[in-house]
């Protein structure tokens, strides 16, 4: 008899015939595996691209449970203004949404739109619990990042007052962007939700001006964010004319209901956003604006989205233009352009754009309105911090070289997008309370992996159409300052959220489940455990996950 | 012929195929299959008949194979049922790898075998080649002579198989038997009630307490479990016993393993079996007559093998001629083989004759039987020996 | 032995199915619907051996281990039993794979069908046993097939099971596969709903020898149904076909062949009849939905768009 006999049953402890006496569980065949299958979240793209790092797979996700309210919260942790950047965003969400290389991608600046919306008729924003010993922090400038820095702030627990100069917050939202395109109703709402949370705003306080910088040193920390207001210059003979006006100067009158009748053509040099805007708004007034831009087709800075509008629109944009002189003749302007064409490349790649000789053109315009860009005056700020030759220096961290002032949005960053400044605000709160609480204020790496479509297995996602949001009809988008884009319909908002692809995070669609030829996979807590013992390594979890959100580790060591 | 109405507790002229059926019935079979062959078809047609007009409550399956006939009992019989299946020569050679799986199973299903001569060339008439080639299956076998014997034999296979858990093989003689009309005494339904109880087993088949039967099992295992079924069959000899006192006292008829005749002063005492014993107690009885000192030997049980028994009525004083309608090639007639292994330890082998005669259905008389009494009787014989008669010269 | 005895699962883990086994797979499915009250026959096939070595059994119902050709027979002999018993809520699952059914088991299928046997019958078909790898072969070489077993191997195209059960006039049959487990389900569902003969023809994975990365289990048996090579069907009373997944676009044959070490020798002239056959089936399975529709001609799908090979 071998050593083994003598562990098993005698003949007389059998049963007269094979039949089983218990189940298998005893064998683990979680020895045969070589590495382990792991539930392991990785990063969406459209969140990777938010500047903000909205969860948009999560709000998503809620919105199709129709948890609104839940959605709602979620979005505000990154951005306390989704009704803003539901219409205004340049949404890089969606330009790098998975879901456009299987059809098209998610809109979703219309679910941040629904949900805001829905939040600022549903909820009533609390005041945050302030802890008094944190310190007070001054913000300088009401725009999006400094919204978005405060409101971040102050649910970080610290008082926070913000100093803006005009009569009204908002910065660049209130004064650059049209009521067509956010309804001031709109903002002031959401900008009353951030008073609600106990910010403390002071307008018409210009620092600097009003109140010397050196005068906030009773604030444990400041933030600089007075965005980008100083108009590039612009110099061509009859640049000073009456009726050549800077495109900001324009906008800002318009935003603040200044709309008198424009007669006749209006020229718009620029290609920029608020070249687009000009244009708009021109055309609302009366006018017929043509957009001039010195540099090709394809090289027009503004949103895709909003070039879209403005074509939509019938304005004209003349690439490869550029002006040379304005004269005046009787109530009218005549206004000089060069034809250019593309040269040679320079260093940076781009085709040098090049006069064409004697390719002159004289339009006859009312007005010509410039819009070259913008860059922060930075004339009210001390000598001693540091700048480059586009505003405040950084180097990314949103902290200066004098340690307890900081910088965000457009006046720190050449980014030069409501999306990036709400990012920088919130990146900058985190860097102030970092510096606060005594750590190093660093740059945040993206450690984190994101999913590409290439790791998606697609087999599991049928083909849908976006829903394409509406617009007003042209009667009334042509002739008022209405919005023109209008909201989903709730219904079609919960149809385009369940497009949402929930890339590289696991949405419990049980598939490790049910294809586990092992039942090793088991649901536990809202999500799943993988029981090792019994798990054979074969891959399928990994393989049959439609997002990407089981990996593969090299196995542990003998448990 | 057409089967008479049935009426129980009485003495009826009965076919062995209508005995085999009537057996049936009264044990209250509740799975039957069959698939029909000469000489079998009688049995399956009187069972069809008994379900068809309810005197049977069975599930009847009419099965397109003999090797399916077996298949669906091993079925039924491990869900707990108690079966039935008949059948015949290339039937049971067809069966054979089910014959294995029942006996693995330990599954007390019933065959009645109607013996007949296996192909090539075709036949259908009798001889036992066909069961005696499945003895090493492990089923018990029984062979019967007379049509009683094969309706009380059924009953008592039940009985039995269903104790030591082995399945049963009755084999009767196709046509010499099969189609041969004897009276026959079918007892009351309630003394066979009384007899064989419902079949109840814990092994088998249950949703309720979920076990596979027949797992892949390892060399760890599986000598136990083959051990365990000699054990049965070893078992099986002592049950057999009180099977027969069992069923004597419910019915009044006495059965053994083995059945003697004139064995007394025998000098020279024939060892056979089946029908063919029916032939020879004939001849024995004419050879008395005439002075000659002859006996018989009928075993009716070949598996398990009654050795012991037979140790005890052999005498080396004596001369025994094994028959055998059969054969094993190579090596000569199977019961001759039997006898002479059992009998080699008390070196008694030495006065066994082995004949193998009547193949394929060939008469064997009473005319015959004298003649090899007379031939064989006297003069040396050595063990090993195997003679073939009535093979024209 | 200390044994688990306690199961609330369809089929405990610790099964000796390689890793990325359709089969054990596809009876979990399959059990996860029949329930707890469910007796199981399985013939020679890999699930024999999968299911787990005395003294245990990984599946939460009884199975009666049975010889090759067996399996129908021995399931009806249940189901009699369970009838005699009064227990008609029991179900009884036949569960074969390829060989059982497709070879010695056919004789007892067909009769099992033609009584109309109350079982449900599924016959997993890893490709392994019957070698339906060689249906798709027209020169009987492949890789392993080149060696000592080529001449044995069949070259043949494998036989039509689902037509051959439709035309025993049992009141269900149908093709299913691993990765679509609804479709399993629901085709399991409405089998275990109807009494009588039940037939399901259960595609199931091999890694081991499909010579494939066990991961790739699921998504090669779906690329059997998307090339249209093992299309998903149902016929109700040997009359009645209707598709019930119809895959999106015709995917090209190679898609399913090509990743498959068993197929590693098919000539570019091979896979391009492979693709007719595969076509013309299609279209005959199309013209049968037709027909069952009362001879309508309602298109299933467009002209397949030809793609090549990627």
């Amino acid at each position: 008899m071998s050593d083994k006999d003598t562990h098993l049953p005698p003949v007389n402890a059998m049963p007269p015939l094979p039949i089983s006496q218990g189940w298998m569980g005893w064998n683990r065949t979680g020895e045969w595996r070589y590495f382990d299958p792991v539930h392991e979240n990785h990063l969406p793209p459209c969140n990777h691209a938010c500047p903000a790092g909205e969860d948009i797979q999560s709000f998503a996700s809620l919105l199709v449970q129709r948890k609104f309210r839940e959605a709602y919260d979620v979005i505000r942790e990154s951005n306390p203004l989704p009704s803003v950047c539901g219409r205004v965003c340049n949404h890089p969400c969606a330009a790098n949404c998975n879901r456009s290389e299987l059809d098209d991608a998610v809109s979703i600046r219309c679910l941040e739109r629904l949900i805001g919306d829905w939040g600022l008729k549903n909820v009533k924003t609390q005041a945050a619990v302030i802890d008094p010993d944190k310190g007070e922090i001054a913000i300088i400038g009401s725009g999006p990042a400094g919204l978005s820095a405060a409101w971040h702030l102050t649910n970080l627990q610290y008082k926070v007052t913000v100093f803006e100069a005009s009569p009204k917050a908002g910065g660049m939202l209130r004064g650059g962007i049209p009521e067509f395109r956010l309804p001031r109703k709109t903002l002031d709402a959401e900008i009353h939700s951030l008073v609600d949370r106990g910010i403390e705003f002071r307008h018409n306080v210009r620092i600097g001006q009003d109140i010397p910088i050196d005068d906030l040193q009773r604030f444990r920390a400041i933030l600089i964010a007075i965005g980008a207001h100083k108009p590039r210059v612009f110099d061509i003979p009859g640049s000073d004319l009456p009726g050549v006006q800077q495109g900001l100067d324009f906008l800002a009158e318009v935003n603040c209901g200044k709309r008198d009748f424009i007669e006749g053509n209006v020229a718009i040099l620029g290609g920029n956003n608020t070249a687009i805007q000009c244009a708009r708004a021109a055309l609302r007034l009366g006018g017929k604006p043509t957009i001039y831009f010195r540099r090709s087709a394809n090289e027009v800075p503004a949103f895709a989205d909003q070039i879209e509008e403005a074509r939509q629109e019938g304005i004209e944009i003349t690439s490869l233009t550029a002006p040379t002189t304005i004269r005046k003749t009787g109530n009218e302007l005549k206004l000089t352009l060069q034809r250019l064409t593309l040269g040679k490349r320079d260093s940076s790649g781009k085709r040098i754009a090049l006069s064409i000789r004697g390719a002159h053109t004289e339009v006859t315009v009312s007005r010509v309105i410039v819009a070259l860009g913008e860059d922060p005056d930075l004339t009210f700020l001390p000598r001693r911090i540091d700048r480059e030759s586009w505003g405040i220096n950084t180097g990314g961290t949103h902290q200066t070289n004098v340690g307890n002032i900081f910088a965000a949005g457009d006046c720190a960053d050449n980014r030069r997008s409501v999306g990036s400044a709400i990012g920088a605000g919130k990146a900058a709160a985190q860097s102030i309370d970092r510096y606060l609480h005594g750590k190093t204020v660093f740059v945040e790496s993206a450690n984190r992996i994101v999913t590409r479509f290439a790791d998606l297995n697609v087999a599991y996602f049928q083909r849908s159409q976006v829903v394409e949001r509406k617009k007003i009809p042209d009667d009334r988008r042509l002739t008022s300052f209405a919005e023109v884009n209008i909201g989903l319909a709730e219904a079609d908002a919960l149809r385009e959220a369940a497009r949402c692809l929930s890339c590289g995070v696991c949405n419990s669609c049980d598939n490790c489940l049910t294809f586990c030829p092992d039942h090793a996979v088991t649901k536990q807590n809202g999500g799943y455990k993988i029981n090792y013992d019994y798990c054979k390594g074969c891959g399928i979890c990994i393989h049959e996950c439609p997002r990407d959100a089981i990996h593969l580790r090299i196995k542990q060591v003998p448990r | 012929m057409k089967a008479k109405t049935v009426t129980t507790g009485s003495k009826m002229l009965l076919n062995g195929s209508q005995a085999a059926a009537h057996a049936v019935r009264a044990a209250r079979a509740e799975v039957i299959t069959t698939y029909p062959i000469v000489p079998q078809s009688l049995i399956a047609k009187q069972l069809l008949e008994f379900c068809s007009k309810g005197e049977l409550q069975a599930r009847y399956v009419s099965v397109e194979s003999a090797h399916s006939a077996l298949s669906t009992l091993i079925g039924a019989s491990a869900t707990g049922a108690r079966t039935f299946t008949a059948t015949s020569s290339q039937g049971l050679a067809l069966m054979h790898e089910m014959l294995h799986w029942a006996v693995g199973d330990r599954l007390p299903i019933v065959i009645a075998n109607v013996n007949r001569a296996l192909g090539a060339p075709w036949s259908i008439w009798v001889d036992h080649n066909d069961s005696l080639s499945q003895r090493d299956t492990g089923w018990i076998q029984f062979y019967v002579s007379s049509c009683q014997e094969v309706f009380d034999t059924i009953l008592q296979a039940y009985r039995l198989g269903e104790i030591v858990q082995l399945p049963v093989m009755v084999n009767l003689d196709g046509f010499y038997l099969s189609h041969t009309i004897e009276p026959t005494i079918l007892p009351e339904l309630a003394e066979v009630d009384a007899f064989l109880p419902p079949y109840q087993t814990e092994w088998r088949l249950d949703p309720q307490k979920p076990r596979s039967i027949g797992n892949l099992t390892s060399p760890d295992y599986y000598l136990e479990f083959r051990y365990k079924i000699q054990e049965a069959m070893d078992a099986a000899k002592a049950v057999t016993n009180d099977v027969y006192q069992e069923f004597e006292s419910h019915f009044g008829r006495h059965y053994g393993s083995l059945d003697c005749y004139e064995l007394e002063d025998a000098k020279t005492v024939f060892i056979t079996y089946a029908t063919m014993a029916q032939t020879v107690k004939h001849a024995v009885r004419e050879m008395r007559r005439e002075g000659k000192k002859v006996g018989l030997i009928r075993i009716r049980m070949f598996r398990p093998f009654p050795a012991e028994n037979l140790r005890q009525l052999v005498r080396s004083s004596c001369r025994y001629i094994v028959l055998d309608r059969n054969v094993s090639f190579g090596a000569g007639g199977i019961f001759g083989q039997e006898i002479r292994a059992a009998l080699h330890s008390q070196a008694l082998d030495s006065g066994v004759v082995s004949i193998t005669l009547g193949l394929g259905g060939r008469d064997v008389s009473p005319a015959m039987i004298k003649e090899i009494a007379a031939k064989y009787s006297e003069g040396e014989v050595f063990a090993g020996d195997h003679y073939w008669e009535g093979v024209r010269s | 032995m200390m044994l688990p005895q306690n199961s609330d699962r369809a089929q405990e883990s610790g099964h000796l199915g390689c890793p990325g086994c359709g089969e054990a797979l596809g009876l979990r499915l399959v059990l996860e619907i029949i329930g707890s009250n469910a007796i199981m026959v399985v013939p020679a096939c890999c699930a024999s051996y999968v299911d787990g070595i005395w003294p245990s059994s990984a599946a939460r119902i009884p199975i009666l281990h049975v010889a090759m050709g067996t399996t129908a027979a021995v399931a009806a002999g249940i189901r009699a039993a369970l009838e005699v018993k009064g227990l008609n809520d029991t179900h009884v699952l036949a569960w074969a794979g390829g060989s059982g059914a497709f070879d010695s088991g056919l004789q007892a299928i067909s009769s099992a069908a033609e009584r109309n046997e109350d079982i449900l019958y599924i016959c997993y078909n890893n490709e392994s046993y019957i070698d339906m790898d060689i249906h798709y072969f027209t020169s009987g070489s492949n890789r392993r097939g080149g060696g000592a077993h080529a001449d044995h191997r069949r070259q043949r195209t494998q036989k039509n099971i689902i037509e051959i059960m439709a035309a025993h006039h049992i009141p269900y049959c149908a093709t299913a596969c691993v990765a679509y487990p609804d479709d399993l389900a629901d085709k399991v569902k409405k089998a275990l709903s109807i009494p009588g003969f039940k037939f399901m023809h259960l595609l199931s994975p091999c890694p081991t020898h499909w010579e494939i990365p066990s991961e790739l289990s699921i998504e090669l048996t779906r690329a059997a149904v998307e090339t249209r090579i093992f299309p998903l069907y149902e016929v109700e009373d040997g009359t009645k076909y209707a598709i019930s997944v119809l895959p999106g676009t015709f995917v090209p044959v190679s898609r399913f062949l090509s990743r498959q070490g068993r197929f590693a020798n098919l000539s570019a002239e091979a896979i391009r009849q492979i693709q007719n056959r595969v076509e013309s089936q299609w279209r005959q399975l199309q013209r049968r939905i037709e027909l069952s529709r009362g001879g309508v001609s309602g298109q299933v799908k467009a002209k397949p768009e030809k793609q090549t090979a990627p």
